[in-house]
């Protein structure tokens, strides 16, 4: 009997913590009993490290150099809990076209019909969020991932690139490709970040995921080369991040997404600086009121 | 007038409609393009010069293959007699060698020289080269160039696949140029990067003028640069009549040859479409001047060349004896093929200028052309000079062409095109639309030797290529009585063959 | 193995083992796109090209034109339409364009199927080209696609990559009554097998003989797109060529449950052929005393002009050629090789296969030369680049004669320094004009002798 495998990419900008998340979502399905496999794409290839004590694992693209015919196993190494671990690879900075690669990679799975054989339960694609040619784009398309989450978070420039992630997104969702399912918030510490980031979402038709504050705990794991999940399985770090992934396994509807237009992005920034701006004016009248400064 | 327009001092030539506004969809008179054309060279009234008027450039919907300047570089480079090209790119680019062996092959028995196979490899680049780049395997080609063949030349090609990933052939080139001590000549000629492939020749020729053209020349009075292809040897007794010696290049030349470009005493050629940028630069960059006239087809043309030709290598009264005794030698066998052609329609679909040329031929021999296909126009060349106009000469020597049409070689157009003029024969020098014709009934005669049409014996020697192939009727009407073209009848029945740049929404997906 | 001699630059006399590289000089095929011939070769199926200005035309002047002068037919050549990519397409993209001209092309042009194949540009900037036919699919158009960027694979992998679209895209599932006694063919590679017309025809005829119903897919004798769709009828595949075909057998197995005949010799000469069709018609299990019929009779034709041959063969003055070189493709190069020591009783001097079988099938191919005869076995060399594959026949012994060299417009200036003679009989061949001409099967190896012999002998005065 034919199970329906569970195929979502995450994309994040460079730096904004999308690997981390990705892979603590993993960690955490593999507690909770699913068969996951993350697939990396992103040409640095560090994507599963903390699954696997921090360790890099031959790449998709490498072995395909050096042999002639892949064997998709070949390429496939277990991490913590049994969690499946690809890493797609790339060519170095400056030559090559890792565009080109992702396609390759991907396609060779899919020949191959390596997730049917593992009996998956879930496939997740970690993907480089600069979404700069068509190859990046690939998880997304038609017949390969049907749900896609944006790492955010509230910083203007990181909610930009978000912005412009979905602009990518609607031109798949459009034609039978993935469908957005919302958005992780990371790094989400203040109040204001919270606002800031519901408002977003509200003005394009999606949701939050999940409010990810930074934590010591994630960095002190990642240190050790492991994620959250498995270096920290009870603090509240964790906790955050079983509800992510319990919510993630248990959803089932996404949209099309609605990104802002440039003018409104502008106008909707600019608001928000004003009302930041406040804030802190604000707070400092409040401050000054009681004699504090 | 010099404008320095020529720049030499990047390894990538610029594209044709960069440099001279070429088009490669155009439907009109003759006359009227000749005239848009006008502001290529500041003839645009009120708004004066490039940015004021642009030729009107059609585009449609629908277009089959053409042919790109990677292409043209095999064409040139590749036909180095001592040089190896490389193709850096993955194979399928590599099939044109078996084309240009055949054409080497034969140009080499046709100008008596030892016949060999052509020297081109491709670095034969896989998917995982793609992901993590080719330079590797480049140096490996280089390396194995040298080793195989010991040359006096390397080009390397670039090709589509290399071109987007970016691979730095550049760099390569100079690493090697260094290690063997001959010219290693990086060639920028992507496919996608120009939409007509004659960018292809101006990059060959930015190549060879950048590396291997003499840098000292040492002039030899005497020398003409021939620009041409692989026709067969009709310069040297012309030029000899003149005392002058002929350099052949690109094809068939050997690297020496090349190198020798700045030292002639002028520069002609038999196209401009193919000698327009290296004529130009090798006047700008070292002084040898480009014969400025028109093309040496027909015998107002020729008369005008030759005298040109004559006046700047300083032998006006060679030039002048020969023009009278040839005018006196052809003129009975011209009146005979006149007589017989009598009544004829001709069709030429070629390459540009030499289109305008093969024309001017026909004209003399009384033969009617009511239309015209060239594959693309260059509204000016690049010395700029309204000598070299070779539309307009054409225009006001020999009278207009009603229908003139430019398109990339598309056959879907072609159909229509023929019906407008119904033609007996068509001249041609390039694959594809003469099957085309052949399944109307209509005869072609293809001009593989390029040179078949120049000059006062190149009129004879066209009439009687033309008698030869109007009997061929009789196999293509027979042919045309039993095939099924593959184009649907609403196209067929369309009256211009144009309509599809015009009214997009004909075909547009609903 | 191999190292680096030093090699004589002035008389290239002496020989240098060169270290494997990548360089490529005198190729011997083209790329995954020139399968636009695989479409072209299909009465009435048009290809379209989503990639650059020169691709198309490439791979038609050079696989079909100076390759035996073959033409477009119908769908090919100049015909085929091309997006003719920009600058544009490679940094924004090209699928616009391609809808558009999709488009346009059911509109001017007439085909059963269109098939679309991309190029090196399409496939490296990412073109979701799957989506772009998918609307017209969806809208009921005859249109498939395959992804056949030029770095991926010569037009070998091309043609199994565009019969597997038709299949799977066109065809689409059956659930349906099989026919017995018929079967579909997969055999010679269209267009670059400079002969295939006339082989295909020689090969339905053959079968057709001995009481099949053939769906030839390819060529003259073809019916079109109709033969396609009845592909999961036929009782069962053929797969005539040493690999070719295999991979689109299996996928017919595990798609529709029809079993496969591998036939990896192509039959040329009475005793070749009369096994193939009993092998074939024991495997599908039909009447064989209809089979032993036609057998008869063609065997009676072929040994009648073998008879009236055999008195030049044995009796002309002047000596004939007793080594061989044999240098092209897996099919071809088996099939002569197995003729000529075999039939004739030549004796095989070098034998080199040169489009790049994929390496799991190279094992069973040096086995078929190794059991080449009873009393001949013979090594097969697996090399593409011309430039060592000249080096290797200058090395070859061809004892005290000159060799007759069966090879392709390469070998031609090889065969005249070592005093022998050149057929061409595969890719590229410029040389030769091939209309109908065959040289498989009873007919076939009859043009053959006359051929190879023609030319032993012209250049005597």
């Amino acid at each position: 009997m034919a199970k329906k495998i569970k195929q979502i990419a995450i994309y994040g900008k460079g730096g904004i913590g999308k690997s981390t998340t990705t892979s603590n979502i993993s960690a955490a399905l593999t507690t909770m009993g699913y068969k996951v496999m993350q697939f990396g794409c992103d040409p640095k290839s560090d994507s599963t490290n903390t699954l696997r004590d921090g360790t890099y694992i031959p790449t998709v693209l490498d072995t395909l150099r050096e042999k002639n015919k892949v064997n998709a196993h070949d390429v496939i190494f277990q991490g913590f809990n049994g969690v499946y671990c690809v890493e797609a690879g790339g060519p170095a900075p400056g030559v090559g076209c890792a565009g080109r690669g992702i396609i390759t990679a991907v396609q060779l799975f899919k020949q191959q019909r390596v997730f049917e054989e593992l009996d998956l339960d879930v496939v997740i694609y970690d993907v480089l969020g600069d979404v700069v040619c068509g190859g990046f784009a690939v998880p997304i398309r038609e017949g390969i991932a049907e749900h896609v989450f944006t790492v955010s978070s509230a910083d203007f420039m990181s909610v930009y690139a978000s912005n412009n992630l979905f602009k990518g997104i609607h031109k798949y969702s459009n034609s039978g490709g993935a469908l957005l399912g919302g958005v992780i918030a990371n790094s989400i510490n203040q109040d204001y970040s919270r606002e800031i980031i519901d408002d977003f979402v509200a003005r394009t038709n999606t949701q939050v995921m999940q409010y990810v504050p930074r934590s010591v705990t994630v960095t002190q794991s990642e240190l050790q080369g492991k994620t959250t999940i498995e270096a920290a399985p009870d603090s509240e770090q964790a906790k955050i991040y079983q509800t992510l992934a319990k919510r993630i396994a248990e959803h089932t509807d996404s949209k099309v997404p609605s990104p802002l237009g440039v003018q409104e992005l502008k106008d909707w920034a600019s608001k928000w600086g004003d009302h930041l701006l406040a804030l802190e004016t604000g707070g400092k009248v409040k401050l000054q009121a009681q004699g504090v400064v | 007038m010099s404008n320095k327009k020529i720049n030499l001092n990047t390894p990538v030539v610029e594209s044709r409609e960069q440099r001279l506004g070429t088009i490669i969809a155009w439907d009109g008179k003759a006359s009227d393009l000749s005239k848009e054309s006008d502001y290529a060279r500041g003839g645009c009234g009120a708004n004066g010069g490039q940015q004021g008027c642009r030729l009107c450039e059609l585009r449609g919907p629908f277009t089959q293959g053409s042919v790109c300047s990677e292409q043209m570089v095999e064409c040139q480079a590749g036909n180095v007699r001592d040089a190896v090209l490389i193709q850096h790119s993955p194979i399928g680019c590599g099939a044109g060698q078996v084309i240009y062996n055949s054409i080497y092959r034969n140009g080499l028995a046709m100008r008596n020289l030892p016949v060999e196979n052509i020297r081109i490899i491709s670095t034969n680049l896989q998917e995982s080269d793609m992901v993590f780049g080719g330079i590797e395997k480049l140096s490996q080609s280089i390396q194995d160039a040298w080793d195989r063949y010991e040359p006096k030349a390397i080009f390397i090609g670039s090709s589509c696949a290399t071109g987007i990933i970016g691979d730095d052939i550049d760099s390569v080139a100079v690493e090697f140029e260094e290690k063997l001590k001959i010219p290693v000549i990086p060639l920028h000629c992507e496919g996608f990067k120009s939409k007509h492939w004659s960018t292809g020749f101006d990059a060959t020729q930015h190549g060879i003028l950048r590396q291997i053209v003499r840098k000292n020349p040492k002039k030899q009075e005497d020398l003409v640069n021939v620009i041409n292809l692989w026709g067969s040897d009709v310069f040297t007794p012309m030029l000899a009549e003149l005392g002058l010696r002929v350099n052949y290049v690109v094809d068939l030349a050997s690297v020496d040859d090349l190198a020798q470009l700045s030292e002639a005493a002028a520069t002609v050629g038999f196209c401009y479409t193919l000698s327009s940028y290296m004529a130009a630069a090798l006047e700008q960059e070292f002084g040898v001047p480009e014969v400025k006239a028109p093309q040496p087809y027909g015998f107002a043309g020729t008369d005008a060349w030759i005298r040109e030709l004559a006046r700047v290598t300083h032998r006006e009264k060679e030039a002048e004896e020969y023009i009278a005794k040839e005018h006196t030698r052809v003129a009975p066998r011209i009146k005979e093929l006149k007589e017989l052609l009598k009544g004829k329609k001709g069709y030429v679909a070629t390459g540009s200028a030499y289109a305008h040329g093969l024309i001017a031929v026909l004209r003399e021999l009384g033969v009617e052309v009511n239309g015209s296909l060239v594959f693309h126009h260059d509204p000016i060349y690049d010395s700029g000079d309204p000598r070299q106009d070779s539309l307009a000469h054409l225009v006001d020597n020999y009278g207009e062409v009603p229908s003139f049409s430019v398109s990339n070689r598309q056959q879907y157009q072609f159909y229509g095109l023929l019906q407008r003029v119904n033609p007996d024969f068509i001249l041609i020098r390039h694959n594809g639309l003469a099957p085309l014709a052949s399944k109307l009934g209509i005869p072609a005669a293809p001009l593989g030797d390029e040179h078949i049409a120049i000059g006062y014996q190149g009129i004879i020697n066209l009439g009687e290529t033309i008698l030869d192939v109007l009997a061929h009727k009789k196999f293509h009407e027979d042919l045309a009585a039993h095939v099924t073209l593959p184009y649907k009848k609403w196209w067929l029945d369309q009256k211009d063959p144009f309509i599809l740049a015009k009214e997009p929404d004909l075909v547009s997906v609903e | 193995m191999a190292t680096n001699e030093v090699i004589d630059k002035e008389t290239s006399t002496s020989l240098i083992e060169m270290k494997k590289s990548n360089s490529i000089n005198q190729i011997r095929y083209g790329c995954a796109i020139g399968a636009m011939h695989t479409a072209s070769a299909i009465p009435r199926v048009i290809p379209i090209t989503h990639c650059g200005p020169g691709c198309a035309d490439k791979q038609f002047m050079n696989l079909a034109f100076y390759n035996g002068y073959q033409g477009g037919g119908y769908g090919g050549g100049a015909v085929a339409p091309s997006v003719n990519a920009t600058e544009n397409e490679v940094v924004f993209g090209g699928a616009d364009r391609l809808r558009e001209l999709i488009g346009a092309s059911l509109k001017v042009l007439d085909a059963d199927l269109f098939v679309v194949l991309t190029g090196c540009i399409a496939d490296l900037v990412g073109d979701d080209v799957g989506s772009v036919v998918g609307e017209f699919q969806d809208r009921g158009v005859p249109i498939v696609y395959a992804e056949t960027g030029g770095f991926k694979g010569n037009n070998f992998t091309g043609h199994e990559l565009v019969a597997r679209a038709i299949i799977d895209q066109y065809v689409g599932d059956y659930d349906g009554p099989r026919e017995q006694a018929s079967v579909n063919v997969w055999s010679l590679l269209p267009y670059h097998n400079t002969l295939w017309r006339g082989d295909l025809t020689e090969i339905k005829r053959i079968l057709e003989g001995i009481g099949l119903k053939v769906n030839i897919l390819f060529g003259t004798e073809s019916k079109g797109v109709s033969e396609w769709k009845d592909i999961p009828k036929a009782q069962f595949n053929l797969v005539l060529s040493p690999w070719l075909g295999l991979e689109t057998a299996k996928h017919l197995e595990q798609k529709y449950g029809q079993t496969f005949l591998h036939v990896p010799v192509i039959p040329i000469g009475a005793k070749e052929t009369g096994a193939f069709l009993r092998k074939v018609a024991d495997f599908a299990g039909i009447d064989s005393e209809k089979a032993e019929a036609f057998i008869k009779k063609e065997e009676a034709s072929y040994y009648r002009y073998l008879e009236d041959f055999s008195d030049f063969y044995a009796e002309y003055w002047w000596g004939l050629p007793a080594k061989f070189a044999v240098v092209g493709d897996s099919a071809y190069n088996i099939a002569l090789t197995k003729f000529l020591v075999n039939q004739l009783g030549l004796i095989p001097g070098k034998q080199i296969i040169t489009e790049n079988p994929p390496e799991e099938y190279r094992e069973e191919i040096r086995k078929l030369y190794q059991n080449i005869a009873e009393d001949v076995s013979t090594d097969v060399e697996f090399e593409e680049d011309g430039y060592i594959i000249q080096q290797k026949l200058r090395k070859a012994d061809f004892g005290h004669k000159p060799p007759v060299i069966f090879g392709t417009t390469w070998e031609r200036d090889t065969a005249k320094e070592l005093k022998g003679n050149v057929v061409e009989v595969g890719f590229p061949a410029s040389y030769e004009v091939v209309l109908s001409r065959s040289y498989i099967g009873y007919r076939g190896a009859l043009s053959l002798l006359e051929k190879v012999y023609t030319t032993a002998i012209s250049g005597s005065a």
